[in-house]
């Protein structure tokens, strides 16, 4: 189909129709998505001459893409409850403002680092909605709280509850973790320094940024330095979980440090070290297990052994756009991340009820919430990710990249990459969505203008992780947990300030890699 | 009159959660009968499962 600026705006209509329904008449992910889905449907078929077999096809292929995510959401939600029902996640949080006398350090521990941990393992809103109120327990204003549990874990996003926003990049790109992962540990790395200074600029001003610089920069520089060495050898899955623990490490010995030791005891109920090591334990398990997995051959092999693959034939548009054939995305049933995040739940739970944790009917409990917690973002990632390979396979995607890379000039693109990683994520309040809606698009604008993919590609998912904190669904969840239920605007606004900020630098960062590495 | 979510906000949780549910279900179930369908050849069975799935979707408009 030929570049016109009509075609154009045709191929723009259900990444459009998800836009307007979501921002101008406040829809959720699922109904948006699924108002995509049709309109991608209508026009792949009368516009873009797609035939009915190659869109049964699609989704067929979508169904793959999306039970790969499903299986992680669902699973990484599961070890979530599990913990939580155990008081695992209290605990956490009750130990860590103890270490410090410093408030904005102790803000920092809990907006930025535990914030981070929480996106590692649970994601999905549960770093903003468990952060927020301790936050407002160390004295914070219920606006200011929301705004450091949000900005406070933008880094952690993309390689947080177990990469699924990462693993999503890989399926709907094609392209292998290891070339994907360096540029986006680097960028993301460079974010988590900037998240943590704009965190501790909201709590305490230009006094507590300037008094908690040198913590910032250590903790900082340990977690965006350990997700990097991470991810670069494989452990993406982990990247932001152990970064996160790794920057919890840090921050204990930053908390040893003269100028931020308590000056006297410190008075609230803390956590004995028992309790902690158990509360932690569940984690443990995860981590573990996951090692074990990456490291040891012969268990890698045993659980990579029943896979399920679907074969596709060749498919062309009535237009010619042509799909080779081939198998679609493969799930490794039991060695997959979410079969990782499933063992552990169960290990977790048993542990946690050994030790008399769990009140009774907690099972229930547990998945109760866990399936009312997926069961929304489910339909949103199934929709989303049907009208996203539709797009792709009736050529729509390919236009679109075709007009960007028109617009931009080659130097210039970098720039942009980030903020419309940011768009979609805000949009669609996910990393994860505006993987599925852009990267594609992103990719094949790379390629035109001849930019390096796996950089545009990072500064596409740095761009979501970052923009998906600013996203009304996460702020809507903040804001109920520390009574700002009817008052989301007081934050809505200060957040696209704040957040935009490590956007930018995400943005100005890409621009200099892009030269540096000698691109358009 | 459409159903919209405030309608199920008022009306019930519970029943869009079975909804939603019942939607997610088909929608991750359905492809793959289609592709049975496609592979063996049978067009109607694929023509009547595609519907079902649109009609899945059109379940999510409303209840999601």
């Amino acid at each position: 189909m030929p570049l016109t600026f009509l075609n154009w705006l045709l191929a723009l209509t259900p990444v459009a129709v998800v836009l307007l329904l979501m921002l101008r008449f406040r829809w959720g992910g699922a109904r948006a998505g699924a108002a995509g889905w049709f309109s991608a449907l209508i026009l792949a078929r009368l516009a873009f001459g797609a035939g009915w077999e190659l869109l049964a096809y699609t989704q067929v292929k979508a169904v793959l893409l999306t039970l790969d995510v499903l299986y992680i959401i669902w699973t990484a939600l599961l070890l979530y409850h599990v913990a939580n029902e155990a008081g695992a996640v209290a605990t956490i949080g009750q130990a860590l403002p103890s270490l410090t006398g410093d408030r904005t350090l102790q803000g920092l521990l809990l907006g930025w680092v535990f914030a981070s941990f929480l996106q590692g393992m649970g994601g999905f809103g549960v770093p903003v909605a468990v952060s927020a109120p301790l936050l407002v327990g160390l004295g914070y204003s219920p606006v200011q709280a929301v705004l450091m549990a949000c900005i406070g874990h933008g880094w952690a996003v993309n390689f947080g509850s177990m990469a699924t926003s990462f693993q999503t990049l890989m399926a709907v790109t094609g392209l292998p973790g290891e070339v994907l992962a360096p540029d986006a540990a680097l960028l993301l790395g460079f974010s988590a320094l900037s998240c943590g200074a704009v965190v501790a600029f909201i709590g305490d001003g230009w006094g507590g940024l300037r008094r908690t610089l040198p913590a910032i920069l250590i903790i900082g520089s340990v977690m965006g330095g350990a997700q990097y060495l991470l991810v670069t050898h494989g452990f993406w899955t982990l990247g932001a979980t152990l970064a996160a623990l790794a920057g919890l490490a840090a921050g204990l010995a930053v908390c040893r440090l003269p100028r931020y030791r308590p000056s006297a005891p410190v008075a609230s109920a803390v956590p004995s070290k028992g309790r902690i090591v158990m509360a932690l334990s569940g984690y443990a398990v995860l981590v573990a297990l996951a090692f074990a997995f990456n490291l040891i051959p012969a268990l890698n092999r045993l659980v990579d052994s029943v896979q399920l693959d679907l074969y596709f034939p060749e498919l062309t548009t009535a237009l010619g756009v042509r799909t080779p054939a081939g198998t679609g995305r493969s799930i490794n049933l039991f060695g997959h991340p979410g079969a990782v995040l499933l063992y552990a739940s169960v290990a977790a739970f048993l542990l946690y009820r050994r030790a008399g944790y769990y009140p009774s009917a907690a099972l229930r409990r547990i998945l109760d919430r866990t399936a009312h917690g997926a069961v929304g973002s489910s339909l949103g990632v199934a929709a989303m990710v049907g009208m996203a390979v539709m797009m792709s396979h009736s050529g729509m995607t390919g236009l679109l990249a075709q007009g960007l890379s028109r617009v931009f000039s080659g130097s210039l693109y970098p720039l942009a990459a980030p903020f419309i990683g940011a768009l979609g994520a805000f949009i669609t309040g996910s990393n994860n969505n505006s993987n599925v809606l852009f990267a594609v698009l992103q990719m094949r604008t790379a390629e035109l203008l001849r930019l390096s993919v796996p950089l545009i590609l990072g500064a596409q998912t740095a761009g979501g992780s970052l923009g998906s904190i600013m996203a009304p669904a996460k702020v809507i969840v903040g804001c109920s947990t520390v009574g700002l239920g009817e008052d989301e605007s007081a934050v809505m606004k200060p957040i696209l300030g704040y957040g935009l900020l490590p956007v930018l630098l995400v943005a100005l960062l890409a621009v200099l890699l892009a030269r540096s590495m000698g691109g358009a | 009159m459409k159903p919209s979510p405030e309608s199920f906000n008022g009306g019930g949780r519970q029943n869009r959660f079975v909804l939603q549910c019942f939607a997610l279900i088909l929608m991750l179930t359905l492809p793959f009968a289609l592709y049975a369908a496609l592979q063996g050849g049978n067009i109607w069975l694929g023509v009547l499962f595609f519907s079902l799935l649109m009609a899945a979707m059109a379940l999510t408009l409303i209840s999601g």
